[in-house]
């Protein structure tokens, strides 16, 4: 009796998570992050902390290709019901949050209502979350009170909304007000993770450094912009690795490493911000990280042009990992007409404007991106929607062709003519400068100088404006940013997710262009009510069409994601959708090099 | 080339010829074939302007000229007890320093080590050259400050080289070079730069010293009536030549040598008052007849002259750090009073400390008096404020006393000339400064080439020259001459007196003539004021203060002039 | 040996020497000063040179494939195929317009029209002299190029500094007192900063924004070298005779300081002036190799070191080498001239 008692006491531990605290995963980020409060942030960099310490009701199957869904906190998959219109959910009974003072010592049980508040947070406006565009619209009764909160000033979250109730202790149901097959991916998004309304209340402003969730991490140690120390939630429920291999090679190794294994098995995560990619690669090639992935630039040290890695690191025990993101890089223009107080020399849908636009798309190289400062390692991107998300149309090709010629007698004919310093300026002789904004960091300066080349073949003046990542992110929610490269990730695998990059009403949020056109909006209404399929793709097209016709966006291009792996890091598979797979992962302490 | 009929001979000096490199193209002849005998128990001086080469030749015998630059011509001999001083070695020449031969420096304040006390360095001298153990040596160096006349020697041994006075720190020298015993004394211009009281003691310490240890003596000076008192053989160089040698009766009473003539003739008699003095040049090579017959000059007030600068008990305080808070007020000049009459001379003697620097300065604003006035056509000069005080600056101007430091080293003469006519607006435009320039060149006997050259390139008497012209330039109407001859050779001092004196002639400037040689004060003033520690203890008419001095101290200065020969 | 005789061997030469011109002698003598001040000299040409566009004007042209080689070292013959390719036809825009129609459609038919037989042609050197960086400008324009922004930088921060440190030094020696007080607080807050620190903090607020602001950066932070040398020299010169000469026949303070004082201690000034020079290059590189420098349309030594840094790592060393090698020549020239400068202009510190 005593020895089975010895034995439970050793199994049941691990079975209800009990991470090994031994094992420290270290990774880095390239940008700071923003902050841990879901409903406040918008990068990937803050998204994967996000992913860690709160759970969505729904997850994504580990292994399966292309993306599944799967429930998490959820009993089951959600009853889709009325045409796409309602969505019904049950909880897991005895999930709780981690424990924060704010609990006042006692156990707090994850509830229905927890995910109403949740959800209904994005579109308060104080917190004026850049991804309100997600639910805005879509749930009935909600916009009402996100209107009311705007001339009150304080969003009343104890008012009843009618799409969005929790009938008893563990059950969801959301209705919306046009049918949406796609909702249940929202459902999923990590960012719509259940925050606890005590918490958020009681933190206050500081919601962003005090994250409380139910997920398998917590947030242990933050120095802002420096260093994230992650350690095993004690109180998770605990998760067993239970996937089956797919079509993949790989999956058979990683299942067979993986199965059965109780999750989290890394005790700590250590988080790093590093600039600068030369210190993330030295940094990694002592092994002092784990798991590198930003490094672009230093690509041909380690891969040969092939996509193969090269043998001095594979006889280390170094692995590659290696996939298309599903992300487009752009290089937008403002579309406003007025920034700040001055008319915007870029904007408009008269001809002049679209032509001095287009010229400028029509010189910019995006073979010479690719080649030098990506070092080949992505895909020239022709459609706004990635290869591997719902919607991605491989056989279009976009219309503006890289024709420097073409742009200067473009721009000659409509009176951009060359001044005595040999740049042009507007038609009626007013200066014409272009205004670009990057940050100070090395990278960017190589995108200044493909700018700066692509620009002068064509004449214009080039003013470079810098400022640092969470900057330029607010200035650019405001439309004050005249032309920028941007790049955007799929959150959930499907089109739309990109196609409402250029929606108008979207403005503000990741709408960077500002761009505000009818027809488009239109197109993209209809859109948003069909699934995938052909109606939605010939939508899709014209669409695409119709910003490349008004130029709102350069496209680029889609990098390749190479990630290289210690030869300690177990069951590792990048997920499209997933921000980061530390749940899923292991580490031998035996292998560690 | 004579040898006096005493005993025998320490020290012969055959030949000796030094010469100088000064840049890679250049060389100079500092000495050129000089030779002499110092016979023991004797003195002798060695008498010459700068640049005559004495003072290579007292360094050659010690082996103590710079090695870089200076050689000693092959030829060359220093007979030292039969040994060749020029051929020794080093480790012999350096065993007899100090207790063969010993010498003295001119400026004790840069020959004394300032971080270390007197009794540590003279205790050195002890303990290493005479290998005296360390208790022993500090009961000698007691003993020897005692017989060098500090006071209280046990408590001065531990006194660092600034907290004594100039005088002190030239005896505790003597008292250096003589602890060792040496049979040689070399005195390289030992009292030049101290008060003439203070002179008179060292020489009579010296006397002293070589009387009770029969040591010999070679005394360095450019101060003729000095040697009167002390040298039993005088050799006269100039140029790096010995141009006489000869006993002192011979050399003073029947000198014939013109320079040695010359030099004899050109300082200030006391006795008499020439018109002009003698310079160098009335000297012709053949001994002439009567050239030393100059109407006298006559001096004095006859109390009717137009007064044309009064002063009324001026007095300047210092204030200085005493410790972390205390102030110390030192008070450098103590209610001075005087009238200066136009276009005649008010010399001002004292010691140093008395104080008589500071009163002219004060008079031209460099400092800022604390009480008095001084009233110049009835207006009080200081404490006018800057702005009126400025037309009132070129008319009341100084000479300083360094020739080499008064005159700005990056401007050419012709800049130093015309640069107070700019500040004044004198003259019309720069060709008309130009010209006022090279006129006043000329009137204080300059070449008219001066007006391109550089400082450097000139002597210090000459500097002078150029420091007087730029007064003259303003033509002011007081001219304070703050001991303004007293760098200079003698020869050229006598020059410059002449030059001042014809100045004042053509000018009717009034000259406020500060010096602390009194021989030089009594040959240009008319009134002299004698200063003690700030305040004026005697003034009146220059001649009867030197013939009836009333105040003590006024006597003892009177008192320690040194004597020219008398026979 | 006197005044006299020292007076009389100068003056047998020929002409009135200043002290300048015997400074000048005294220089000349020195070989290794020489040699220095032609290769300063040489540098300066080229600065000129490329300032008035004569050579290095077209730097920024692209005339080389992506990284050529140099010459020496023979083509990268994995680079072969994407420059220089075969001139392709107008790359074919789609048809299918999907229906939504273009608003410049005609313009660009027309332009087409008119363009159509002219194909665009472009060939790229495969090696350049001394290679080619990322975007195949050659690097040997782009190093005489950066020569003269760094050395200008350089010249014109030290100049500044030079004014402000003696401005300031001249007020705070020659007046003492409470201005001097204020001079030396103000001195002691910028020193207390180490230097690196200081620039890189006013450039991280101002944010890259080109030449001007480094220079002004470098200058306005430099100063307090030469302010503490000059202050000094002040003091010590204030209480000369010359300085109370001066002061006697009625100079005002100004006048003093200025034309009386100045020459004194302008040789002190040039040394520090040649030193800083040297400095403000070497911060320039610094700055801009940490990516706060110069901006993108202009090249400097630091803006090549610091793309050489990511080329490093692909094996490409031109770029590095040229920038290094221009660099250290002028850097060690520049301080021997400094050291023979200071040993003529104030021998007795030999």
């Amino acid at each position: 009796m005593l020895r089975v008692l010895v034995l439970l006491a050793l199994v049941l531990p691990l079975a209800s998570g009990g991470a090994d605290p031994n094992k420290v995963l270290r990774v880095t980020f390239q940008t700071a992050e923003t902050g841990f409060d879901p409903a406040k942030v918008s990068d990937v960099y803050s998204g994967q902390v996000i992913d860690a310490i709160f759970e969505p009701l729904l997850t994504y199957d580990y292994l399966a290709r292309p993306a599944r869904l799967v429930p998490n906190v959820a009993e089951s998959m959600p009853v889709v019901g009325d045409h796409g219109r309602s969505y019904t959910v049950k909880l897991k009974q005895g999930i709780h949050f981690a424990a924060d003072p704010v609990f006042k010592g006692g156990k707090r049980e994850l509830t229905a209502e927890d995910y109403v508040y949740s959800i209904k947070r994005f579109l308060d406006p104080r917190n004026r979350s850049p991804y309100a565009f997600l639910f805005e619209g879509k749930i009935v009764g909600l916009d009402e009170i996100a209107v009311r909160a705007k001339t009150t000033g304080r969003f009343d979250y104890d008012a009843k909304v009618a799409g969005l109730e929790a009938p008893d202790r563990y059950t969801l149901r959301i209705r919306l007000r046009a049918g949406d097959f796609n909702f249940a991916h929202l459902l999923a998004f990590p960012l719509v993770g259940a925050v606890a309304r005590e918490a958020i209340e009681t933190y206050g402003d500081d919601t962003n450094s005090r994250p409380v969730g139910t997920g398998p991490y917590l947030l242990k140690k933050y120095a802002r912009s420096s260093k994230i120390v992650l350690e095993a939630n004690p109180g998770y429920r605990g998760k067993v690795w239970d996937f089956s291999a797919g079509d993949d090679p790989r999956d058979a190794q990683i299942v067979a490493r993986m199965k059965g294994r109780a999750l989290p098995a890394i005790g700590s995560v250590e988080i790093s911000i590093m600039d600068e990619t030369q210190s993330r690669w030295l940094a990694f090639q002592r092994a002092e990280t784990d798991i590198e992935y930003q490094l672009w630039e230093v690509a041909p040290t380690f891969m040969t042009n092939d996509g193969k890695l090269r043998p001095e690191f594979a006889r280390r025990g170094i692995w590659l990992d290696r996939s298309v993101d599903p992300e487009i890089t752009y290089t937008y223009f403002n579309m406003q007409e007025y920034i700040g107080d001055q008319p915007n020399p870029l904007a408009g849908f008269s001809k002049e404007k679209i032509a001095l636009r287009r010229a400028i798309a029509m010189a910019y190289n995006v073979d010479d991106q690719i080649r030098i400062i990506r070092k080949g390692q992505a895909t020239r991107a022709q459609f706004p929607i990635p290869p591997g998300v719902a919607g991605h149309d491989p056989r279009y090709r976009s219309s503006i062709p890289y024709d420097p010629q073409l742009a200067n007698a473009l721009l000659d004919k409509f009176g951009y003519r060359r001044g005595p310093d040999g740049y042009r300026t507007r038609p009626g002789g007013a200066p014409l400068v272009i205004r670009y904004s990057s940050m100070p960091t090395e990278r960017d300066r190589q995108f200044d100088e493909l700018v700066k080349r692509s620009l002068d073949t064509i004449g214009l003046r080039l003013e470079i404006h810098k400022e640092r990542f969470p900057e330029l992110n607010r200035l650019g929610h405001q439309c004050r940013l005249m032309m920028r490269t941007g790049a955007w990730i799929a959150d959930y695998p499907d089109g739309d997710n990109f196609m409402q990059l250029l929606y108008g009403p979207n403005t503000g949020q990741t709408n960077s262009a500002c761009y505000r056109s009818p027809e488009f909006d239109r197109l993209y209404e209809e859109s948003r009510s069909m699934p995938d399929g052909a109606e939605r793709g010939r939508l899709y097209r014209q669409m695409a069409r119709l910003a490349e016709v008004h130029t709102v966006w350069i496209l680029g291009d889609s990098r390749y994601r190479n990630v290289l792996l210690q030869p300690r890091v177990a069951g590792y598979k990048k997920h499209p959708v997933l921000f980061s797979e530390w749940l899923y992962i292991d580490l031998d302490t035996a292998a560690r090099k | 080339m004579t040898s006096s009929g005493e005993s025998t001979v320490l020290l012969a000096v055959r030949d000796l010829a030094i010469d100088f490199r000064i840049d890679r193209k250049t060389t100079l002849t500092a000495v050129r074939g000089v030779s002499f005998d110092i016979p023991c128990r004797g003195t002798v001086a060695l008498v010459g302007e700068s640049g005559s080469g004495k003072s290579a030749t007292a360094l050659a015998i010690l082996g103590l000229l710079p090695e870089e630059t200076a050689t000693v011509r092959p030829g060359s001999r220093i007979f030292y007890a039969d040994r060749n001083l020029l051929e020794i070695t080093p480790r012999e020449l350096r065993a007899l320093r100090g207790t063969g031969i010993s010498m003295v420096f001119q400026e004790p304040m840069s020959s004394l080590n300032p971080v270390f006390s007197v009794g540590f360095q003279l205790g050195e001298v002890l303990t290493k050259r005479l290998r005296v153990p360390a208790r022993r040596a500090r009961a000698r160096a007691i003993e020897l400050l005692r017989e060098v006349g500090i006071p209280q020697p046990e408590s001065r041994i531990g006194a660092y080289p600034y907290e004594l006075s100039g005088g002190q720190q030239q005896r505790v020298m003597i008292a250096m070079a003589i602890a060792c015993e040496p049979k040689l004394l070399i005195a390289d211009e030992p009292t030049t730069g101290l008060d003439t009281t203070v002179q008179k003691q060292i020489l009579e310490l010296i006397a002293g010293l070589q009387r009770r240890r029969q040591m010999s003596m070679l005394f360095i000076t450019h101060d003729l009536a000095l040697v009167a008192e002390i040298a039993d053989h005088v050799v006269v160089m100039r140029d790096g030549e010995i141009r006489e040698q000869g006993t002192v009766r011979q050399i003073f009473e029947t000198p014939r040598d013109p320079y040695t003539r010359a030099l004899l003739a050109c300082r200030p008699p006391l006795a008499r008052r020439p018109r002009r003095l003698p310079v160098i040049d009335d000297f012709p090579r053949r001994p002439p007849a009567g050239v030393l017959d100059v109407p006298e000059r006559s001096r004095g007030l006859l109390g009717n002259e137009e007064i044309v600068l009064e002063v009324r008990h001026l007095a300047k305080s210092f204030r200085l750090r005493d410790g972390l808070f205390r102030k110390r007020e030192f008070k450098a000049v103590k209610d001075a009073s005087f009238k200066l009459a136009r276009g005649k001379t008010l010399g001002l003697v004292g010691e140093s400390g008395s104080g008589k620097t500071t009163l002219g300065l004060l008079l031209v604003r460099l400092h800022k008096a604390s009480s008095g006035e001084a009233l110049f056509e009835g207006k009080d000069l200081l404490s006018m404020p800057p702005k009126t005080a400025m037309n009132y600056k070129r008319r009341i101007q100084i000479v300083f006393q360094n020739p080499y430091a008064s005159l700005n080293p990056r401007f050419t003469v012709g800049q130093i000339l015309i640069e107070p006519m700019k500040i004044h607006a004198i003259g019309a435009g720069d060709q008309e400064r130009r010209v006022l320039a090279c006129d006043l060149l000329e009137k204080v006997g300059l070449p008219q080439a001066s007006f391109g050259r550089y400082p450097h390139e000139f002597s210090g008497g000459q500097r002078q020259r150029i420091a007087i012209a730029r007064c003259l330039t303003m033509k002011p109407e007081v001219l304070i001459c703050d001991e303004s001859v007293s760098a200079l050779d003698v020869s050229v001092q006598a020059q410059l007196l002449n030059l001042l004196q014809d100045l004042q002639d053509e000018y009717r400037m009034s000259y406020i003539f500060i010096s602390h040689d009194l021989c030089v004060v009594r040959y240009m003033a008319d009134e002299v004021a004698v200063m003690c520690e700030g305040e004026i203890v005697e003034a009146g008419d220059s001649d009867e203060i030197y013939s009836n001095p009333r105040h003590p101290y006024t006597k003892t200065l009177l008192s320690s002039i040194p004597r020219a020969w008398r026979s | 040996m006197s005044a006299q005789a020292a007076a009389f061997a100068a003056g047998a030469h020929a002409g009135s020497r200043g002290l300048w011109m015997l400074a000048w002698l005294r220089f000349c003598r020195d070989r290794v000063g020489l040699v220095s001040l032609i290769v300063v000299a040489a540098y300066f040409a080229v600065v000129a040179a490329s300032g008035m566009g004569w050579i290095a004007d077209e730097w920024s042209k692209e005339v080389g494939v992506s990284y050529a080689p140099p010459g020496a070292m023979g083509p990268d013959a994995s680079s072969a195929a994407p420059a220089g390719a075969a001139p392709q036809a107008r790359a074919e825009v789609a048809q299918d317009d999907s229906g939504i129609a273009d608003p410049i459609a005609g313009e660009i038919a027309e332009i087409r029209k008119g363009l159509a037989g002219i194909s665009p042609s472009e060939t790229r050197a495969a090696t350049l002299p001394f290679g080619g960086d990322k975007w195949g400008r050659d690097v040997l324009q782009k190093a005489v190029k950066g020569t003269q922004t760094s050395v200008l930088v350089g010249l014109a921060a030290a100049l500044l500094a030079a004014f402000l440190g003696t401005l300031f030094g001249a007020q705070a020696g020659y007046h003492g007192g409470w201005v001097d007080d204020f001079f030396n607080w103000f001195y002691s807050v910028f020193t207390s900063i180490p230097y690196l620190l200081l620039i890189l903090a006013i450039a991280a607020v101002l944010n890259q924004k080109g030449t001007g602001t480094v220079i002004l950066i470098l200058g306005l932070t430099g100063w307090t070298g030469i302010f503490r040398l000059v202050r000094a020299e002040y003091m010590k010169h204030k209480v000369r005779e010359y300085v109370r000469a001066a002061d006697v026949i009625g100079a005002s303070d100004a006048r003093r300081m200025f034309a009386h004082i100045l020459p004194n201690v302008s040789h002190v000034v040039l040394v520090q002036l040649s030193l800083h020079v040297v400095l403000f290059i070497k911060s320039e590189v610094v700055l801009s190799f940490l990516g706060f420098g110069v901006g993108v349309d202009t090249v400097s030594w630091g803006s090549m070191l610091n793309e050489a840094q990511n080329e490093l790592i692909l094996g490409k060393w031109w770029q590095l080498a040229a920038a290094t090698a221009a660099m250290a020549v002028l850097v060690t020239a520049f301080s021997l001239l400094t050291d023979a400068l200071r040993d003529a202009l104030d021998p007795r510190i030999k």
